[in-house]
C-alpha cells in the first residue's frame, strides 16, 4: 500500500515516512502543500497524511483541490485541535483527524483503518478460499499455518485480496506496492508473484497475460 | 486531549445564560418608587393649593359683586331719603315715626328689576332706622330674621355683614339714620358649593392623569436600565454577545447603553484576541513536541543503529531548543502584556546597543551571506538596555533572515533633539502590502517554510514592538516587495539635564 506524508516539519516527515515504512508502506514525502498536491494527483496513494498548515498551499487548499479529481482516503495530522477546525477539515472531504502530538501506533491503525474502509472492508481478515490474510497483524494464513512472506510479497497478496474478483494491472501493482524512488521498469513484479504462487499455491493468482493479474473470488461449491 | 468545560456553562441541566439580574427586592428602596412618591407629593400638594386659591378667588370675586350691588341699592335709598321732609326739617324731640304716604312707601323701594329676579335668587330686603333707632320702613324682611338699628356706627363709610346665609350692607343715611339692604345668600352659596366640587373633581382628573403619567415616565425611564442590567448580567466568558438594544442613540441612557457595549466590544475583542493567543500558542507548542514525541517512538520501536540513535537526539533536541526559545518568547510576550513597565529605567545609549547587536548577529549574518552594516550616531535614551537589545536582535534577526544570498542590513542610529531613530534597513525578500499589516501579529510569518526550518517563532516582531511600545517609542515598517524592508523605531530621547 502506497502513502503520501505531506508536512513541513522535516523532523516530524521524517519519523512518520519511517515508522510507515517500516510497516512496509511504500511512502512518498511532500515538504509543502504545492509538490504535494502534484504528488497526490499523480499517483493513486492508497492513504494521505495531510499537515494543515503548509508553505505555498496549506491544507485546506489542498483538499479542496484534490477532491475536485480524487477520492483518495485523507488523514489530517494538525496541531489545531479546536472542533472547528476538525469539523471544517471532514467537512472539506478529510477523512480523518489525528492532532499533534500522536502516537505513531495511533496513526498507523488509522491509515490501516482509512485503507480498509476505501477497499469496502469492515474487518481486518480477509478469506480467499483456504487462505486467511489479517491485515492488521500483517499475516498470511494457509490451512491455518502461519505463511513466512516478505513485506513486498505480503503489500502486493494485500492488494490484490482487496480487490478480489477484478482485474489488478501492473501499473496498478506499481502504484500501490513501489514509492517513487523505485524503478517501475524492472521485472520485480514477475518475481513477487512466482514467490506467491510458490508459498500460497498455483491457483491463488492468475496471470491475464498483457492485462495483469486476478484473484478469482472462489465458488461456493 | 480532556477539555474541561468552563464551569459556569451548566447549571442544574440548564444553560445558566439566563439573567442574573433581579430586580430590587426592597420596593421602597427601588428608585421608581422614590421617584413615584415624590412626584405624587409633589402633585398633590400643587394640585390642593391650587383648587384652595382658585376656590377663594372665585367665592370673593362673587360676594364683592354681591356686596356692590347691595351697596349701590343703598345709596340709592339714601338719595331717596334725603327727599322726605321729616329729614330736610329739624328733628324735634319725641315727635312720632312719620307715617309714610304710599308715595314715600314708593320712593323708598328697591327698583323694580332687583325686585324680579329670574334665577330663583331672592330679592333684597330693606329696612331703614331714624337716628333715634326708630324703624322707619322694613320690606321683605324674611321672617325669622331680625334687624337691628345699630348704635355707635361711624358717620360715613359702610359695613357688611354676614349673617348665616344672609348678606347684609348698612350705610348711615342722612341726619343719622341708618339704611340697611340684605339678600338671602343660599343660591350663591349653592352655587359656590357646586363650585368647589367642580374644582375638587377637576383636582382629582388632574392627579390621577399625573400619577400614572409620572409612573409611565418612570417605567419608561427605568425600563432601558433594567434592559441594561439584564444584558449586562447575561455577558460572560461563556456567552459575550448579549448586547444592549439602543433604541434612542440622542438620549443619556441611549449613551451611556452605547458606551456599555462599546466596553462590552472591547472586552470580547481582547478575550478573542487572547483565545487566539492561546490556540495559536498552543499550535506552535505541540509541533516540535509531536517532533519529538514521534521520534523517540520510533527509535524505541525496535533495536537501531548509534547513528539512527544519534540522528533521533539531534532532531529531538533541535525541537527542545525551538520549544524553550518559544517558552522564552512567550513568557517574554506575556510579561509585556501585563504593562509592565521597564524594571530598570536608566539611561541607555542606543548606539552602543546597536553596536553590541551587529556583533551578536554577525555569525548569523555571515553564515547567510548577509553584508552586515552598523553607522551610530550618539542617543541616550530612558529604558531596559536588555529590552532595547532584544528588540533590536530580533529586528536585525528578521532582515538577515529574510534576505538573499549576497544581501544586505544596515543598522543606523541617529538622534534628533528629542527623539532618537533607529532605523534597520534591508534588501530582503520584502513583505506584500497586504501581508504588512498582519507582519507584527503574533505567530504571522511571512514566509512559513524559510522561517521553521530556522527555528522562527513568528513572535519576533510582535515582542519588538512591546518593548518599543514600553519605552514610549513607536515603530514603523515600510517594505516593497523584492527589494527590502525598512523598520524605522523611534524614541524620545532621555533628557541628559535632569
Amino acid at each position: 500500500m502506497r502513502v503520501l506524508v505531506v508536512e513541513d516539519e522535516a523532523g516530524l516527515r521524517d519519523a512518520v515516512s519511517t515508522s510507515l515504512r517500516e510497516e512496509h508502506y511504500a511512502v512518498d514525502e511532500a515538504s509543502d502543500g504545492k509538490i504535494g498536491l502534484i504528488k497526490a494527483k499523480q499517483w493513486n496513494y492508497d492513504a494521505i497524511v495531510l499537515d494543515l498548515m503548509l508553505p505555498n498551499i496549506d491544507g485546506w487548499e489542498f483538499l479542496q483541490e484534490l477532491r475536485k479529481s480524487h477520492e483518495t482516503p485523507v488523514l489530517i495530522l494538525t496541531a489545531r485541535d479546536g472542533v472547528e477546525d476538525r469539523v471544517k477539515g471532514l467537512d472539506l472531504g478529510a477523512d480523518d483527524y489525528l492532532c499533534k502530538p500522536f502516537s505513531l501506533a495511533e496513526l498507523s491503525a488509522r491509515i490501516r483503518a482509512l485503507i480498509r474502509r476505501a477497499n469496502g472492508q469492515a474487518t481486518t481478515e480477509i478469506v480467499i478460499g483456504r487462505v486467511t490474510i489479517d491485515t492488521a497483524k500483517r499475516t498470511v494464513l494457509k490451512e491455518g499455518q502461519m505463511v513466512d512472506l516478505t513485506a513486498r510479497e505480503y503489500t502486493l497478496i494485500e492488494l490484490l485480496a482487496l480487490n478480489q474478483g477484478s482485474l489488478v494491472s501492473r501499473s496498478m501493482v506499481y502504484d500501490h506496492v513501489f514509492d517513487e524512488n523505485e524503478d517501475s521498469l524492472s521485472n520485480l513484479v514477475d518475481v513477487h508473484i512466482y514467490n506467491i504462487r510458490k508459498k500460497l499455491g498455483k491457483d491463488f493468482v492468475t496471470t491475464r497475460r498483457g492485462h495483469g493479474y486476478i484473484v478469482e473470488t472462489p465458488r461456493s461449491s | 486531549m480532556k477539555r474541561h468545560a468552563p464551569p459556569d456553562v451548566v447549571v442544574g441541566g440548564k444553560k445558566s445564560n439566563r439573567s442574573l439580574y433581579q430586580p430590587v427586592r426592597n420596593f421602597t428602596k427601588s428608585i421608581a418608587w422614590r421617584l413615584q412618591f415624590w412626584h405624587a407629593t409633589i402633585l398633590f400638594c400643587v394640585v390642593v393649593g391650587l383648587s384652595t386659591l382658585w376656590f377663594l378667588q372665585a367665592r370673593r370675586a362673587r360676594l364683592n359683586a354681591i356686596d356692590a350691588e347691595l351697596l349701590s341699592a343703598a345709596r340709592v335709598l339714601d338719595g331717596s331719603l334725603r327727599g322726605f321732609p321729616f329729614i330736610t326739617s329739624a328733628p324735634r324731640e319725641s315727635s312720632p315715626v312719620p307715617i309714610l304716604t304710599r308715595h314715600g312707601h314708593q320712593r323708598l323701594s328697591l327698583p323694580r328689576e332687583n325686585v324680579d329676579r329670574e334665577d330663583g335668587k331672592l330679592p333684597p330686603y330693606l329696612a331703614i332706622w331714624l337716628s333715634d333707632g326708630r324703624l322707619l320702613r322694613s320690606a321683605r324682611v324674611p321672617e325669622n330674621v331680625v334687624v337691628k338699628f345699630q348704635e355707635s356706627m361711624a358717620r360715613s363709610g359702610f359695613s357688611v355683614q354676614q349673617r348665616d346665609a344672609l348678606r347684609e350692607v348698612r350705610i348711615v343715611g342722612p341726619r343719622g339714620s341708618q339704611i340697611l339692604v340684605g339678600r338671602d345668600l343660599t343660591a350663591e352659596l349653592g352655587e359656590l358649593r357646586r363650585l368647589a366640587f367642580q374644582i375638587i373633581a377637576f383636582a382629582t382628573c388632574i392627579s390621577s392623569a399625573g400619577l400614572f403619567g409620572g409612573w409611565w415616565l418612570a417605567r419608561a425611564v427605568l425600563r432601558p436600565i433594567s434592559a441594561m442590567s439584564d444584558a449586562a448580567s447575561r455577558f460572560s466568558v461563556a456567552d459575550m454577545s448579549p448586547r444592549i438594544d439602543v433604541v434612542e442613540t440622542d438620549s443619556e441612557l441611549g449613551e451611556l447603553a452605547t458606551i456599555l457595549n462599546g466596553a462590552f466590544d472591547r472586552v470580547d475583542q481582547s478575550f478573542d484576541q487572547q483565545r487566539q493567543f492561546a490556540a495559536d500558542a498552543s499550535h506552535e507548542l505541540r509541533t516540535p513536541l509531536a517532533v519529538i514525541q514521534s521520534q523517540i517512538e520510533l527509535a524505541l520501536k525496535k533495536e537501531r543503529t548509534s547513528a539512527e540513535y544519534a540522528k533521533t537526539l539531534a532532531v529531538c533536541a533541535s525541537a527542545g531548543d525551538r520549544l524553550s526559545d518559544l517558552v522564552d518568547s512567550l513568557l517574554t510576550l506575556a510579561r509585556l502584556d501585563a504593562g509592565e513597565k521597564p524594571a530598570i529605567r536608566t539611561p541607555v545609549r542606543l548606539d552602543l546597543v546597536a553596536a553590541k547587536c551587529i556583533d551578536l548577529m554577525r555569525p548569523l549574518a555571515e553564515h547567510a551571506d548577509v553584508k552586515l552594516e552598523g553607522d551610530f550616531g550618539t542617543a541616550v535614551v530612558l529604558g531596559d538596555r536588555k529590552q532595547l537589545e532584544r528588540a533590536v536582535l530580533n529586528l536585525l534577526k528578521n532582515s538577515i533572515e529574510y534576505n538573499h544570498r549576497d544581501g544586505s542590513v544596515e543598522l543606523v542610529v541617529e538622534a534628533s533633539e528629542t527623539t532618537a531613530e533607529l532605523i534597520v534597513r534591508d534588501t530582503g525578500i520584502g513583505i506584500s502590502e497586504e501581508e504588512l499589516v498582519r507582519v507584527t501579529k503574533r505567530f504571522y510569518r511571512v514566509d512559513k517554510a524559510r522561517t521553521r526550518q530556522q527555528g522562527g517563532s513568528g513572535l519576533g516582531l510582535s515582542i519588538a514592538e512591546q518593548i518599543i511600545e514600553t519605552h514610549g517609542g513607536t515603530f514603523q515598517i515600510s517594505s516593497e516587495l523584492g527589494r527590502g524592508t525598512t523598520t524605522s523605531v523611534r524614541i524620545p530621547v532621555c533628557d541628559q539635564k535632569r
